[in-house]
């Protein structure tokens, strides 16, 4: 917008028209009532008895942002620098000197470690594969073998257009709820979604909001009605799991370490984004198979974006060129979100910080899940 | 520069509606091409493809959507052609996604092009077209494609309210954005998404300016027939409290917000007609 711009409304004055607007009566401001909340189980999260890993884990409000210039080249992200990277920040994170003594913090050998990734955008914007390269290449220093490792997200077929496949990853499990066959399809041969055998049923997040779904979107859903089931991969197969979400915008708000997690292991998402957005972000991660396994979180901001998210359009790409790591989502994701929203007030893309985009964090916090008090953030910055 | 180009390409290229009768561009229209994924995504398949970022589209009335990778002199093409149930559906899903055009603009061309992305919209369609390498070649080609597209579908515009048909808005047309929901509100303009909390069935037309005297955002919002008649009443305080002076016409709710105060939004609305 042009900041010198003449008075526009004086200019143009004479020759407008009469408004022909009635104006708004004043009214009681006591009829302004606060929407009533939609209803779900977070209160059944809530009565399991808590442990030593459960959120926000070790180190509660402590992020380490580590930065290195050098870790796009060319345009290229570079496995060599965010190797280093992380070696630095899970170092920081955990004030160990020794690289595999500050990965035993978390994971030891015999359990079953999880990768958590954000797949949605393709080979443009996923978790990178450097990042994730590099985390299966210092759990194996740390004792944990690679058929130890699983990779994993609700959709199998974005997984494998992300290039997460076996082939890119020899010996590594590859896991999607949402499980697609060699021919591309969702069902069996008797006709039966592959995912329902995937989620268990003895663990749900119910909310009182439903949605129909046609044929095209069910496979995407797996169920319909007030039930959104728990995958079995966190329930049931892994013991550890680690968050790797992608530094993005989602309007306003981020989707980083608790969007990833709460959207990303229950099924029957799409009726919970109109009214329950924030809501689902924090609270699925309240639930147990989440809340005491996820034992590190680190966000991928090597390349991210501010707009357009959590798709991927290139105009609003940018090289954060950094890593933000932290036992404590919570922390992580508010440190995230100044970094993302910031970016976006830079390039205009919004006006200012608005609270709505805060939401799911403050949520997250008023269940225990971490910090989102920036005064109680201990931001640890480092890097070139 | 939308039209010279399409009239253009159309002395040079055929085109045939494919993919489930989808305006998209084929081998034939991009001579030495190689289209090596297509696919269409009906209804809710669009999830499946691009997760919670399908319900803006939802929101705003979606049908279908034709995917193609593209590969052509060169370079290399993402190109997602969705089909709204409207054309004001269409004109909404490109008034909020685009940003920083280079060449062209929301209102004025109907398209937009910039480094690495081109988008458009013609009728119930709204395009985009990503190429991954923002050389100049790649643009040019994206222009091309798209031209491709918009005489295919028609290369028709959507009518904007009377209102922000006046010249007085000549200028600033391009800053128009038009949603019809929360996820739009809260994508576009978060920091009126609360006004709107709990109401259904609305098209928000949003502009906003900035003159000698500050900033001033005009907000004409549309209400349909499954509007909570009681809810207009609550959300025309909501307005208020706000800090806009609003005024009902019929369906219409025009509210201003400026920085001079109220005195100067009383003046924007006496001097804007609301039809």
């Amino acid at each position: 917008m042009d900041k010198g711009r003449r008075n526009f409304f004086r200019l143009f004055a004479a020759g407008s028209l009469g408004a022909g607007l009635s104006p708004v009566m004043a009214a009681n401001l006591a009829n302004l009532t606060a929407r009533q909340p939609t209803a779900t189980n977070i209160a059944d999260a809530l009565k399991y008895p808590r442990n030593e890993n459960s959120m926000p884990g070790r180190y509660p409000g402590r992020v380490v942002r580590i930065v290195d210039e050098n870790s796009i080249a060319e345009d290229v992200i570079q496995e060599d620098a965010v190797y280093e990277m992380l070696e630095g920040g899970i170092k920081n994170l955990t004030e160990e000197t020794d690289t595999s003594r500050a990965w035993r913090q978390f994971v030891s050998p015999g359990e079953v470690i999880g990768l958590k990734v954000n797949p949605i955008g393709g080979k443009l914007l996923s978790t990178s594969h450097a990042l994730v390269k590099s985390v299966i290449s210092q759990l194996e220093q740390s004792g944990i073998p690679k058929e130890k490792i699983v990779i994993f997200d609700r959709r199998m077929q974005q997984l494998l257009d992300a290039g997460f496949t076996p082939g890119n990853y020899p010996g590594i499990t590859i896991w999607g709820t949402e499980h697609v066959d060699e021919s591309g399809s969702y069902y069996d041969e008797k006709g039966k979604l592959y995912s329902l055998s995937r989620i268990d049923r003895d663990w749900h997040y119910w909310a009182d909001c439903e949605m129909d779904y046609d044929d095209y979107m069910l496979p995407f859903m797996v169920n319909q009605g007030k039930y959104s089931y728990f995958t079995k991969i966190v329930t049931r197969q892994l013991d550890k799991i680690i968050n790797l979400p992608i530094m993005k915008n989602a309007g306003a708000s981020i989707t980083l370490c608790l969007k990833n997690l709460g959207y990303g292991v229950i099924t029957n998402t799409s009726r919970l984004h109109s009214t329950l957005w924030a809501e689902t972000s924090a609270q699925v991660c309240a639930f147990p198979p989440v809340r005491d396994k996820v034992v590190l979180n680190i966000a991928d901001g090597i390349r991210g974006c501010y707009d357009g998210g959590p798709g991927a359009n290139p105009q609003f790409f940018t090289d954060y060129r950094m890593l933000l790591l932290g036992t404590d989502p919570v922390a992580v994701d508010t440190a995230g979100y100044d970094i993302i929203i910031g970016k976006r007030i830079e390039m205009g893309r919004q006006a200012g910080f608005a609270d709505v985009g805060l939401r799911q964090m403050l949520l997250a916090e008023e269940l225990g899940l971490g910090i989102a008090d920036r005064e109680r953030i201990d931001l640890r910055t480092a890097g070139r | 520069m939308r039209l010279s180009v399409a009239v253009l390409i159309l002395c040079f290229f055929s085109w045939t509606l494919t993919a489930g009768d989808m305006p998209v561009p084929t081998r034939e229209d991009m001579p030495g091409s190689d289209i090596v994924r297509e696919e269409v995504f009906v209804g809710g398949a669009l999830w499946g493809l691009i997760n919670g970022g399908a319900d803006l589209y939802y929101e705003y009335g979606f049908d279908r959507m034709a995917l193609q990778e593209i590969e052509w002199q060169g370079e290399e093409f993402r190109l997602e052609l969705y089909r709204m149930k409207s054309p004001g559906a269409a004109f909404g899903v490109f008034s909020v996604s685009v940003h920083g055009c280079e060449v062209g603009g929301p209102a004025s061309t109907g398209d937009c092009l910039n480094r690495f992305q081109y988008q458009l919209y013609s009728g119930n369609y709204y395009l985009s077209l990503i190429n991954y390498s923002g050389s100049d070649k790649a643009r040019e080609l994206s222009v091309d494609i798209g031209s491709i597209v918009a005489s295919a579908s028609g290369d028709i515009r959507v009518d904007l309210p009377g209102l922000f048909r006046q010249d007085m808005f000549k200028e600033i047309i391009d800053e128009i954005k038009m949603i019809r929901g929360i996820l739009g509100l809260q994508n576009a303009l978060p920091h009126l998404a609360s006004l709107y909390e709990g109401l259904e069935d609305y098209t928000v037309w949003y502009i906003e300016l900035e003159d000698t005297e500050g900033k001033t955002e005009i907000l004409l919002t549309e209400t349909g027939d499954y509007f909570d008649i009681n809810a207009s009443d609550r959300f025309e305080l909501r307005l208020g409290k706000a800090g806009f002076t609003a005024g009902r016409k019929n369906n219409r709710i025009l509210a201003v917000r400026s920085a001079a105060g109220r005195e100067q939004d009383n003046e924007i609305l006496r001097l804007i007609p609301a039809g």
